[in-house]
């Protein structure tokens, strides 16, 4: 998956890709042992901080798992952490100056 | 260069303001509200992104309990929060917070929102206003807003310092004789009804939606929001 970002963000956002990846096993953990404060918690980070790094997809994600722990939903929780595994398995990042048009 | 605080919990969002401020102003990040305490009572920064939902404590009631101590140190507030409710958003502003930004937000308008905010600074310092009464420092006048429009006070010169002495002191009760001190200067012999009828006038004159001037018993005058 390719997602065009801007080009300000080439310094911190392989930091930040770097991070989320290390955030999947904590969200397992986190799952596992229904600690649903750090859950939700990190749920809200990500929809946050996600869309000003655009990444959207992960920022809905967030939303939603920060969203179901507050309704003491679990059912889609593993497939919630499985999605931003996958995606961020699978993005590509192409830097582009912001007055470009895209 | 001027000194921006960031008071949020999440490390990412203080990497994307570093990222995007370069050049623009100075930023300095905190994650705990004692930790930004510390910060702030050792550094003049002039704008503080206040994140709502902090770990130790609540982004809002910490504005609240250190709005006057803020105030006196010309730092602006900009809240960040997830929360769009406008009742929020309305407290928020009702503190006095210059803007009041929700997350997720574009890097690029966040800045641009604070640097406004930082310019304005500079610009109004011609200006001292306190919501619908404003000190023209240049020139020693008063308007009042009314309905959208400025109108002119007509205050002497010693009116126009008494009712800034009390805009700027806010809450604050003062006695005859501390008014005197502060306002008409220790080297001048007047009487404290001097004071009385000064104040008079201002009441009269300065008629604000949002303060008066109360008298608080036993101690003098005090500058307040109308209840």
């Amino acid at each position: 998956m390719l997602i065009k970002v801007s080009i300000d963000l080439e310094d911190i956002l392989p930091k930040y890709l770097e991070n989320r990846r290390k955030e999947v096993d904590e969200l397992k953990a986190f799952l596992a042992s229904k600690d649903l404060d750090s859950l939700k918690t990190r749920g809200h980070r990500l929809a946050g901080n996600a869309p000003s790094y655009g990444m959207e997809a992960l920022g809905s994600l967030g939303v939603k798992i920060e969203r179901d722990v507050q309704n003491n939903d679990l059912t889609n929780m593993e497939g919630y952490i499985q999605e931003i595994e996958n995606f961020l398995n699978s993005v590509e990042v192409e830097y582009v100056d912001e007055d470009e048009d895209w | 260069m001027k000194k921006v605080l960031v008071l949020d919990d999440d490390v990412e969002i203080h990497e994307i303001v570093k990222a995007y401020a370069k050049g623009s102003f100075e930023v300095s990040c905190f994650g705990r509200i004692d930790q930004a305490m510390e910060e702030l009572k050792q550094t003049q920064v002039d704008l503080v992104l206040l994140d709502i939902g902090l770990e130790d404590g609540d982004g809002i009631r910490f504005f609240a309990e250190n709005k006057d101590f803020l105030a006196q140190r010309n730092c602006k507030i900009l809240l960040l929060s997830g929360e769009k409710s406008l009742s929020k958003k309305l407290e928020a502003f009702h503190l006095g917070a210059v803007d009041y930004v929700v997350k997720p937000f574009e890097p690029l308008e966040l800045i641009a929102r604070v640097r406004a905010n930082l310019a304005s600074e500079e610009q109004r310092q011609e200006w001292y206003v306190k919501k619908d009464i404003r000190f023209n420092l240049e020139s020693g006048t008063v308007f009042l807003e009314e309905e959208g429009e400025l109108n002119e006070v007509p205050l002497s010169p010693i009116e126009f310092k008494l009712m800034m002495f009390f805009a700027k002191n806010e809450g604050r009760a003062f006695t005859r004789t501390q008014l005197l001190d502060k306002v008409w200067g220790e080297t001048l012999h007047v009487s404290e009804r001097t004071v009385d009828q000064h104040v008079s006038k201002l009441r009269k004159k300065v008629k604000s939606q949002f303060f008066e001037i109360r008298t608080s018993r036993a101690l003098g005058y005090r500058f307040t929001a109308l209840k």
